[in-house]
């Protein structure tokens, strides 16, 4: 048996800043695993509270396996809210409005489809097979797919000040 | 009881140079990082909205302010006022922006530019690209109230100062409520790229109004790549 252990670009969850997006300041690709800091770039030191900001072509994150897997991230702050969406520009197994899809491509020019747990995804039902109704299911990356992620926040922020770690999980599309 | 040495052997790695990607087999990946995100006040935000302030004379617009929550805020009443006079133009920030004598140096105003610059005019307030790249900028109004026959605007320009040459300052016209204002993308002088300052001045006309008018309401300014 071998086992190797990859750079994040390399892996088989492939995560990685976005070749020539300059929201790539924000992803630090510098180590063996990616960091996000939206907190240290020239000048601005932080989101403006009371807006709507999204930071569009922030991370691609590339199923390189052999199977098809649901991807999403979890941990983000709830309260104040920055969350994470999928944009038009990815391509998935599962873009659409229905149940057990994603709205990635509803509104191109907006925010796109649910990628965090705190977007419009329900932690215990990522496939959107339960029919609640309300939520999206996590975007499904057959091999060679990949989902652009972008950060959005609105409202209220006063307070916010969240330096933590978050989870990317990838799970197999039948062990959902 | 006998110690016993295990020792786990790593093959050679043959073929690492064809190593392909996409060729494993997971079930599910979990992968934490790190993230770092707060929240800035309107004046050292990615989209910085400040006061301008002019040491030279000693004050600052005291109607233009950042409130307790970072906020950006035009209140006429600060300072003891009820509100504008009636029957009246009332400018915040000067109604001469476009001359030369309504700039000041740089060594007196303190803002903390971003990048160098010559001069600051005598605006209400500034509004900074401090984000990663060029943006088109929208700048519109929405009254709470009613108005009556008075009318709020505001006069959008650049910090080109004039000696710059003809056509500095830009100008891109008035927001009014029936009248929103873009400062364009795309790299050129005028555009909204990034470090790029553009101010504002306000108007507040209350010709043939009532002191029932309620010019307040709410400033959208919008960044976004087009």
């Amino acid at each position: 048996m071998e086992v190797q252990v990859s750079d994040d670009a390399d892996a088989l969850l492939a995560i990685d800043a976005i070749d020539g997006s300059p929201n790539s300041e924000y992803v630090d690709t510098s180590g063996n695993a990616i960091a996000i800091d939206i907190s240290s770039v020239e000048g601005g030191t932080g989101l403006n509270d009371q807006a709507l900001t999204i930071i569009q072509d922030l991370l691609k994150i590339t199923n390189q396996g052999t199977q098809n897997v649901y991807v999403w991230a979890e941990g983000l702050p709830t309260d104040p809210r920055v969350a994470f969406g999928s944009q038009a520009s990815s391509q998935i197994q599962n873009a659409g409005t229905g149940q057990g899809e994603n709205q990635v491509d509803v509104n191109p020019a907006g925010s796109g489809g649910a990628f965090s747990t705190n977007s419009n995804l329900d932690p215990n039902d990522i496939d959107d097979n339960e029919g609640s109704g309300g939520e999206e299911a996590a975007p499904l990356l057959a091999p060679g797919d990949y989902v652009d992620v972008e950060a959005f926040a609105s409202g209220d922020l006063s307070g916010l000040d969240f330096g933590g770690t978050i989870t990317i999980n990838a799970v197999a599309e039948d062990d959902v | 009881m006998k110690r016993r040495n295990f020792v786990l052997g790593l093959g050679g790695l043959a073929g690492t140079g064809t190593l392909a990607m996409g060729t494993g087999a997971f079930t599910s990946v979990s992968a934490d990082r790190q993230v770092a995100v707060e929240v800035a006040g309107d004046n050292s935000a990615l989209l910085r909205m400040t006061p301008v302030v002019h040491r030279i004379e000693g004050s600052e617009p005291a109607t233009v302010q950042q409130n307790d929550d970072g906020l950006l805020e035009v209140d006429v009443t600060q300072g003891g006022a009820t509100g504008v006079n009636a029957d009246a133009v009332t400018w915040i920030g000067t109604s001469n922006y476009e001359q030369q004598s309504a700039w000041v140096d740089v060594e007196d105003d303190n803002i903390d530019w971003i990048n160098d610059h010559t001069y600051t005019p005598r605006a209400a307030f500034g509004v900074e690209n401090r984000g990663t790249q060029d943006y088109e900028l929208t700048v519109g109004y929405e009254y709470a109230g009613d108005p009556g026959a008075s009318e709020i605007a505001f006069h959008i320009y650049d910090g080109a100062a004039p000696a710059f040459g003809a056509g500095s300052p830009s100008t891109y016209g008035q927001v009014t409520a029936e009248n929103s204002v873009t400062v364009p993308d795309g790299g050129g002088q005028d555009s909204f790229d990034l470090g790029k300052r553009i101010f504002a001045s306000i108007a507040v006309d209350t010709t043939g109004g009532s002191t029932d008018d309620d010019l307040s309401g709410t400033l959208t300014i919008s960044a976004e790549t087009a």
